[in-house]
C-alpha cells in the first residue's frame, strides 16, 4: 500500500492535477450552493469534459466536486433555510437560527471548518480500508464476482427507493441499456435496430449526462425563482473579536470526533446517504449535550455535526465503490461512471490494473477536503453571490453544456440527441420517484456481471451448480435474498403492529 | 389527475413493452439471449407488482399529482428549445446556436433582464469556446458566419 502511495504522490502534484482539484473544489462548492442543482449533476456535466484529460486530473476535478458541493449545501441552509443539497438539512435547524442572531459569517465558517475536517477523516478511512478490503475481494472467482454484482444492484435498488420494485425496475432498466450493441463474447447484435451508432453499445458518458444534467436543469427552469435575489442577505455580521472570545473551537472537538465516526460508518453501507449522516449525528450532539435545548436555536455544535458528519459520509460511500463496486450513494456510483469511462473497471481490479491513479484518487479525497478548506475561507463572500445567479438563465446553460460536452467526445449528433431521451426518460422517472442510481449502477455492472455468469458456466462446463459450490457465493445469495425480503417483512410487521395499536385503542 | 391513477396508467404500459422486450430477446442466438430475456422476463413481473401496488394505493384514495401551469408552460418551453438547439446545431454550429437559444429560453421563461442576458449569455459561450476550441481542440460543427466569411 505504502508503495503504491509513494507511486500516487508524485503525480498528484503534478501541476494540472492540483489545478484539477483547485477548479473542481471551487465548482462543487457553487454547485453546492445553487439549490437545485446537485453534486451528480456537476459531475455528470463536466466528465464529457475530462474524457480527454489524463485519468487522475479528472479524478481529481471530480474529488473536489464532490467534497466542494457538500459543504457549498450548507450556505444556503444557513442564510435562506433552503439546504443547497438533501445532506444539508440539519444544517438548517441551527445554521439558520445563527444567521438570524447576527451570526451567519461564524456559522459558515463552523461549517467550512466542520465539512473539512469530516472531509479528511473520511479519505483516511478510504486510504486505510479499502486496500484490504479490495485485497480481500481480488480473491473472489468469476462466480463470487457474479454475485456481488448481483448483491450490489439489489442492494442499491432496494436501499435507494422508499418501493424496492420502483428500484428494480430502475436495475433492469439499466441493464437492458448495457446490453445494447454488439455482445462481446458471441458477435451478435442486440437491440441496436440496425442502427450503426448503436453497435458499439450505449455510452456510459451519454447516459450519465441524460440522466443526472438534463432533469434537474428541466427542474430548475420549472421551478424557477427559489431564491429571489432580494432574500440573499447583505450583511451577514462580522466573528469580531469579542464575540471570538465567548467562542471557542476548541469546544467543538467532541462533536467533530462523534460526528465523523457517524459519516464515516453510514457512508460505508450502501444506500444510507450523507443527510441520514448529518441528521444522525445533529441528534447524537444534542442528546449528549449539556444544554440540549439550545438545539434548534442557534447552536454551533449542531452545525459542527451536521456538515462534519455529511462530509465524512464523502470518501467512505466509495470504500465499498471502489473495492467491490458497490456504491455508498448516487454520487458514489456516478464516480464510478467516470472511471469507467477513463478505463478503470470497477472493483478489487482498480487495485491491482491501475493502483497509482487509484491511489492518487484517494490521495485526492484527501487534498481536496483540505483545500476546500483553503478555497471557502478566502471565497465565502464570493460564494454568496452564486446564490443570486438566475436559474431561468441557468437552466437553458446547463442543456447547452451538457450537449456541447457529449457531441465534443464522438463528434456525433447521435449522442446528443440520445441524451436528451435518455433525459426525458430520467425526468419522467424522478416524477414518478424511480431511483436513478440503480440504472447507472447497472450499466456498469451488468456486463461485467454476464461476463463472469459466462466464465463460471465455461468453467463449469455449462453446470449451474457451480455458481452455489462456494462459502462466499452462499453468504452473498443469502445477503440478497435478506435484501428483497427484509423491506416487505418490516412493512408487514409495522402493519401488524399498527393494527393491533388501533385495536387496543379502540378498546381501551 | 391521482398520482396513483397516473403510476398504474405507466406501469401497465411499461409491462406491456417488457413483454414485446422478452419476445425480441427470446429470438436473439441462444448465448446472447440468457441476460435480456430473463431482466425483460424480471421486468414485466415488477411493472404487474408496481401496478398492482399503484391500484392499492388508488383504492384507498392516493393524493393528487399537481403541476402548476406555469410550472408546465416552462417545461415544454425548455423542451423545446433543447429539440431547436439539436435542430440548429448542423448548421449554425454551437456557439451561434448557444448566442440564439441560451438567452432566448431564458427570455421565453420568463427571465427579463436585458443585461443579465447579454453578460450571462456571453460569459458563458466564450468560456465554452475557450475550453472546448482553443484548451480541449475539439472538432466542431463550422459555425454559420464562418461559411460566411469564407
Amino acid at each position: 500500500m505504502i508503495e503504491y502511495l509513494l507511486q500516487a504522490l508524485p503525480l498528484v502534484f503534478s501541476v494540472e492535477v492540483v489545478l484539477a482539484m483547485a477548479v473542481g473544489t471551487a465548482a462543487g462548492v457553487a454547485i453546492g450552493t445553487l439549490p437545485g442543482l446537485s453534486t451528480t449533476m456537476g459531475i455528470a456535466v463536466l466528465i464529457p469534459l475530462t474524457f480527454t484529460m489524463p485519468p487522475l486530473v479528472a479524478l481529481g476535478l471530480m474529488a473536489g466536486i464532490y467534497n466542494g458541493a457538500m459543504y457549498g449545501g450548507a450556505i444556503p441552509a444557513i442564510l435562506l433555510r433552503i439546504p443547497g443539497t438533501p445532506a444539508g438539512i440539519a444544517t438548517v435547524f441551527d445554521g439558520y437560527p445563527m444567521a438570524q442572531q447576527g451570526h451567519g459569517i461564524r456559522a459558515m465558517r463552523i461549517a467550512l471548518a466542520s465539512s473539512a475536517i469530516g472531509g479528511v477523516v473520511s479519505a483516511f478511512a478510504l486510504i486505510l480500508l479499502a486496500p484490504p478490503l479490495a485485497a480481500v475481494a481480488l480473491r473472489f472467482g468469476p462466480a463470487e464476482v457474479f454475485w456481488l454484482a448481483v448483491f450490489g444492484l439489489t442492494a442499491i435498488a432496494v436501499l435507494l427507493s422508499d418501493n424496492p420494485v420502483k428500484g428494480l425496475l430502475s436495475a433492469c432498466f439499466g441493464l437492458i441499456l448495457g446490453t445494447i450493441g454488439i455482445d462481446q463474447m458471441t458477435g451478435n447484435e442486440r437491440f441496436t435496430f440496425d442502427l450503426l451508432h448503436l453497435t458499439g453499445g450505449l455510452s456510459i458518458l451519454v447516459l450519465l449526462t441524460g440522466l443526472y444534467a438534463i432533469p434537474p436543469a428541466f427542474d430548475l427552469a420549472a421551478k424557477a425563482a427559489l431564491v429571489k435575489p432580494d432574500d440573499v442577505p447583505r450583511d451577514l455580521g462580522q466573528d469580531v473579536e469579542q464575540e471570538q472570545a465567548a467562542f471557542t473551537w476548541r469546544s467543538l472537538l467532541p462533536t467533530w470526533l462523534r460526528a465523523s465516526t457517524i459519516g464515516v460508518l453510514i457512508g460505508i453501507v450502501p444506500g444510507a446517504g450523507g443527510n441520514i449522516a448529518s441528521l444522525i449525528a445533529w441528534n447524537e450532539t444534542r442528546r449528549t449535550a449539556r444544554e440540549p435545548d439550545r438545539f434548534g436555536k442557534g447552536a454551533p455544535e449542531g452545525v459542527a455535526a451536521s456538515e462534519c458528519a455529511n462530509n465524512a459520509d464523502n470518501a467512505s460511500a466509495l470504500i465499498p465503490a471502489l473495492t467491490l463496486g458497490i456504491p455508498g450513494n448516487a454520487v458514489a456510483a456516478v464516480i464510478l461512471g467516470g472511471l469507467l469511462v477513463h478505463g478503470m473497471q470497477p472493483g478489487p481490479a482498480l487495485f491491482r490494473e491501475t493502483a497509482p491513479v487509484t491511489y492518487g484518487f484517494m490521495l485526492a479525497m484527501l487534498i481536496t477536503a483540505m483545500m476546500l478548506f483553503c478555497i471557502g475561507w478566502l471565497g465565502a463572500r464570493i460564494f454568496i453571490h452564486v446564490l443570486r445567479m438566475p436559474p431561468l438563465l441557468l437552466a437553458p446553460m446547463i442543456v447547452a453544456m451538457a450537449a456541447i460536452g457529449i457531441y465534443a467526445i464522438n463528434n456525433s449528433l447521435f449522442d446528443v440527441w440520445l441524451m436528451l431521451g435518455i433525459g426525458a426518460i430520467g425526468y419522467v422517472m424522478e416524477k414518478l420517484r424511480i431511483p436513478l442510481a440503480p440504472a447507472v449502477l447497472a450499466v456498469i455492472l451488468g456486463p461485467m456481471a454476464e461476463a463472469e455468469l459466462r466464465r463460471s458456466l465455461l468453467i463449469s462446463r455449462g453446470d449451474f451448480s457451480f455458481l452455489f459450490s462456494s462459502t462466499i457465493s452462499l453468504i452473498l445469495i443469502g445477503l440478497i435474498v435478506f435484501l428483497l425480503l427484509a423491506q416487505p417483512i418490516k412493512r408487514q410487521l409495522e402493519r401488524r403492529s399498527g393494527r393491533s395499536a388501533k385495536a387496543r385503542k379502540q378498546a381501551s | 389527475m391521482r398520482r396513483a391513477t397516473l403510476e398504474m396508467m405507466v406501469a401497465l404500459g411499461l409491462m406491456c413493452l417488457c413483454i414485446a422486450g422478452t419476445i425480441e430477446a427470446w429470438g436473439f442466438p441462444k448465448e446472447s439471449a440468457y441476460l435480456p430475456t430473463a431482466v425483460f422476463a424480471a421486468a414485466s413481473l415488477l411493472s404487474l407488482l408496481w401496478a398492482g401496488q399503484a391500484f392499492a394505493v388508488r383504492l384507498r384514495g392516493g393524493g393528487f399529482l399537481i403541476i402548476e401551469p406555469l410550472e408546465l408552460r416552462r417545461l415544454g418551453l425548455m423542451a423545446a428549445g433543447a429539440l431547436v438547439l439539436a435542430v440548429a446545431v448542423p448548421t449554425l454550429g454551437f456557439f451561434t446556436s448557444f448566442a440564439f437559444l441560451v438567452p432566448g429560453i431564458a427570455w421565453a421563461t420568463g427571465y427579463r433582464r436585458p443585461q443579465g442576458l447579454a453578460i450571462g449569455t456571453l460569459i458563458f459561450t466564450g468560456l465554452l469556446y475557450i475550453v472546448f476550441v482553443l484548451l480541449l481542440n475539439r472538432p466542431l460543427p463550422a459555425e454559420v458566419w464562418q461559411s460566411l466569411f469564407a
